[in-house]
């Protein structure tokens, strides 16, 4: 037998790992348990929203709650399409705010409570574009430091929402609505979307409207998002935080904003790592506040959420598969590149 | 066998201590949860805010509001400024000031819509509960930063040396210059005359808060010019586009802006009101002469003398200047019925209901064969179309002059209230003139010869 033991050191190594993992298993549960059932409603909202706003583990979220347990930790958008929409005389662009082709982009390190990570400042709006891998479905989206560079640009951002059932999506079909040139590439004239986009004049409009409204709205570059609970994208509307917009859990976030003088904040935090496991919309809110912001919407977070400056990815980008493939993201053009 | 169940013993050791490592680890979590649940500060000011409305928070806040204002600025006004601003109907929304907080003292900013109303800062209540927290208690409503609400902008003036300026009704003192002798491009050459040669100051002056208003000597409010922006505001009092036209008997020496004008700056001179009457005045006909610039850079000071060191007093209307010989009181004396006989026919004439009898009282005298007749005379038609009334007048004479002894100058000027009827409607307006008069004797009778309207409304 004392030979047999020692004939099989792999068996002992795969009992061992085999009761560790089960045990960690087992005290993984508990602490859902606990997260989900325990003395924290807070807690329990804040995991709750957090795991169904990741696709791959939402099922989390139903191990000991059920569906109507789940029911009030679910964010509800009330938001009033018909009376929020942004008032463009509270922007003033100031094209000259730019002293100088360096000047005119700023890369600002955010460590606001738990929420980490890098704000773009795009003092000239008319440098932002919205960057696609259109014709879409025919193929795969971009990688965002592809995007940038088939645009020439020196910074980006992710932009709007994808297909990406069970996590398989290759990033190449939009969700919602994607205008480029004033052009609608995608959705329909006649749906309401949520859209963040920003017009001929380089003003940010973030609101509920059909492609046609927003056609209207002079919108040049816009794209759409929505949650996966239903929030709109609408988070500050003329200096106003729209608070009912504001559920969802801590993630990896993308936002995008535009402050009075007409500068375009691009937000991108990390999570769902050890330095740090997201943020919540309002940490984005309360940061867009704090840079000034009047107008801001959310865009595609979780995975997607990544910016792109100098050529190289500056945050930590979550996906274990490495950047993902997007069909659209707001690029930062070069000063002298900028739109006329 | 011994070795196996050795083996089998130690996976079951270790996955108990592995269990109850983690349900150690579950344990502590589900207190801290417990704790963290009832310390959260979040939900200390959320309650607050549920309990309490906006007005009530403004007037909590407004205890504590601490404004330094320059001199410039009204604290009152700000204050009131910002109560406009703010929309206590909104709801109201919170949000944690990191920045400003610390382990022991929580700050919150509360918002009522898109507007920052007040600070409200936590202290813990008590000693704490465990794991580092504590229960909080509201322990102060501190006033926004109002300055953070209210516009404010950096304000640049470029003005002439020595121009007197009000911001907000306070004189702008040098104190606030930042540049002086600054050279004025494209001065006229009556500028480039003058001694010393008009230069600029800047002033700079704030960050201010609230409404800006600047204004000139005149009191006339300044626009900021337009690459002003919303942080910025540029004003320049130097613009080149103002106009100077003198009109002065030609003996009359006049000075502007220290510089005496000759006559190569004459534009042009003619008789004026003595035009035609020449049988009549004799070698005492003088011309008066017209000084027009154009493209200056500001208003300049105008002054005028005549041959014998006695200053006159011009009369200016806008941008023009009117100099006549000084007042003669004698002359006055003797000639003032007939220059009152006459004006006051005429302002009867011009603001009552067509009469016949005023116009022949009028044209009665005036002196046939003058322009000023043949003026009045024409005026009968038009005149029968305007009913109207004249409730209240004023006349005042002046700068009587003889020009010979058949001749003589003067100036009246007039207000009067006067309700005109065109169809239906009345219209009541005040009517103000100021009108240069030459008369002339003839057959032992003054009569009215010639008339130069300086200016009518």
């Amino acid at each position: 037998m004392n030979s047999q033991s020692k004939k099989h050191p792999f068996l002992r190594f795969l009992s061992f790992l085999g009761v560790t993992l089960l045990c960690l298993a087992l005290i993984l549960v508990g602490l859902i348990w606990v997260l989900e059932k325990g003395p924290s409603p807070t807690m329990t909202g804040m995991f709750a929203r957090s795991v169904r706003e990741t696709s791959a583990i939402r099922w989390i979220s139903t191990m000991f709650l059920s569906e109507e347990d789940l029911e009030q930790y679910k964010s509800v958008s009330t938001e009033d399409a018909a009376t929020e929409s942004i008032n463009t005389s509270l922007i003033h662009v100031s094209r000259s705010a730019a002293a100088s082709v360096e000047d005119s982009v700023e890369v600002v390190e955010i460590a606001e409570g738990t929420a980490k990570g890098k704000l773009l400042l795009v003092r000239d709006p008319k440098q932002v574009i919205l960057g696609t891998s259109a014709p879409f479905v025919q193929q795969a989206g971009l990688q965002l430091t592809d995007m940038v560079a088939k645009y020439d640009g020196i910074a980006g951002i992710n932009a709007g929402g994808f297909n990406d059932d069970n996590g398989l999506g290759n990033g190449g079909t939009p969700l919602g609505l994607v205008i480029s040139e004033g052009e609608l590439l995608w959705g329909s004239l006649d749906v309401g979307y949520n859209v963040v986009g920003l017009d001929g004049n380089g003003i940010l409009h973030v609101g509920s409207m059909s492609g046609r409204q927003a056609l209207d709205a002079g919108i040049q570059y816009g794209v759409s998002f929505v949650t996966h609970d239903g929030l709109s994208s609408s988070l500050i509307i003329n200096g106003e935080v729209q608070y009912q917009n504001l559920g969802g859990g801590v993630n990896p976030r993308t936002a995008i904003g535009q402050r009075k003088d007409g500068a375009i904040l691009l937000l991108v935090l990390d999570g769902r790592s050890i330095s740090t496991l997201g943020a919540s919309l309002e940490d984005v809110v309360n940061i867009m506040l704090e840079y000034g912001a009047v107008n801001a919407g959310n865009l595609d977070g979780g995975s997607s959420s990544v910016m792109v400056y100098g050529g190289e990815i500056i945050n930590h980008c979550s996906s274990v598969t490495g950047p993902r493939r997007v069909p659209t993201g707001f690029i930062v053009l070069k000063a002298g590149d900028a739109l006329d | 066998m011994h070795l196996i169940k050795s083996w089998g013993r130690f996976l079951l050791i270790w996955a108990l201590i592995l269990l109850l490592l983690g349900a150690a680890g579950c344990f502590v979590l589900y207190r801290y949860l417990g704790i963290y649940e009832v310390t959260r500060p979040d939900a200390v000011i959320a309650e607050y805010l549920s309990n309490t409305d906006a007005e009530e928070l403004i007037r909590l806040a407004g205890d504590h509001v601490r404004l330094d204002v320059t001199e410039f600025e009204d604290a009152e006004a700000l204050y009131s400024a910002y109560l406009d601003t703010v929309d206590l109907s909104r709801p109201l929304s919170f949000r944690a000031m990191t920045s400003q907080s610390s382990e022991t003292q929580l700050v919150y900013l509360v918002r009522a819509g898109a507007y920052n109303l007040c600070t409200v800062v936590l202290e813990p209540d008590g000693d704490s509960p465990g794991f580092g927290r504590y229960y909080w208690k509201i322990s102060e409503v501190r006033s926004a930063a109002i300055t953070d609400i209210l516009p404010s902008a950096q304000i640049t003036v470029e003005a002439l040396a020595g121009q007197p300026l009000a911001l907000n009704g306070h004189p702008l003192t040098e104190d606030y210059i930042t540049e002086r002798d600054i050279e004025i491009p494209d001065l006229t050459p009556l500028e480039l005359r003058m001694s010393p040669k008009p230069s600029l100051v800047r002033y700079r002056i704030g960050p201010l808060f609230g409404e800006i208003s600047l204004t000139d000597e005149n009191g006339t409010l300044l626009s900021p010019s337009e690459d002003s922006g919303d942080t910025e505001l540029y004003y320049s009092t130097v613009t080149g586009n103002h106009s100077l036209k003198i009109h002065a008997p030609e003996d009359i020496e006049l000075t502007v802006n220290g510089l005496v004008l000759g006559k190569e700056d004459i534009s042009s001179s003619n008789y004026g009101v003595l035009e035609g009457l020449d049988a009549y005045t004799l070698d005492g006909a003088y011309q008066t002469c017209v000084y027009a610039f154009d493209g200056l850079h500001f208003q300049p000071s105008v002054s005028a003398k005549t041959s014998d060191g006695t200053e006159l007093e011009a009369v200016k209307v806008n941008d023009s200047y009117w100099f006549f010989y000084p007042n003669d009181p004698e002359l006055e004396e003797y000639v003032r019925l007939p220059v009152e006989n006459f004006f006051n026919a005429y302002i009867q004439y011009t603001t009552r209901s067509f009469d016949a009898t005023l116009f022949y009282n009028l044209i009665s005298k005036v002196l046939p064969g003058t322009e000023l007749h043949s003026y009045i005379s024409i005026t009968r038609e038009t005149m029968a179309w305007a009913g109207s009334s004249s409730d209240d007048s004023s006349v005042s004479y002046d700068n009587f002059h003889q020009v010979s002894g058949t001749c003589f100058v003067c100036t009246a000027r007039y207000s009067v209230d006067r309700t005109s009827k065109y169809w239906f409607d009345e219209v009541s307006t005040t009517q103000e003139g100021i009108y240069e008069l030459a008369f002339v004797s003839t057959s032992g009778m003054w009569y009215a010869a010639g008339m130069n309207i300086i200016s009518a409304s």
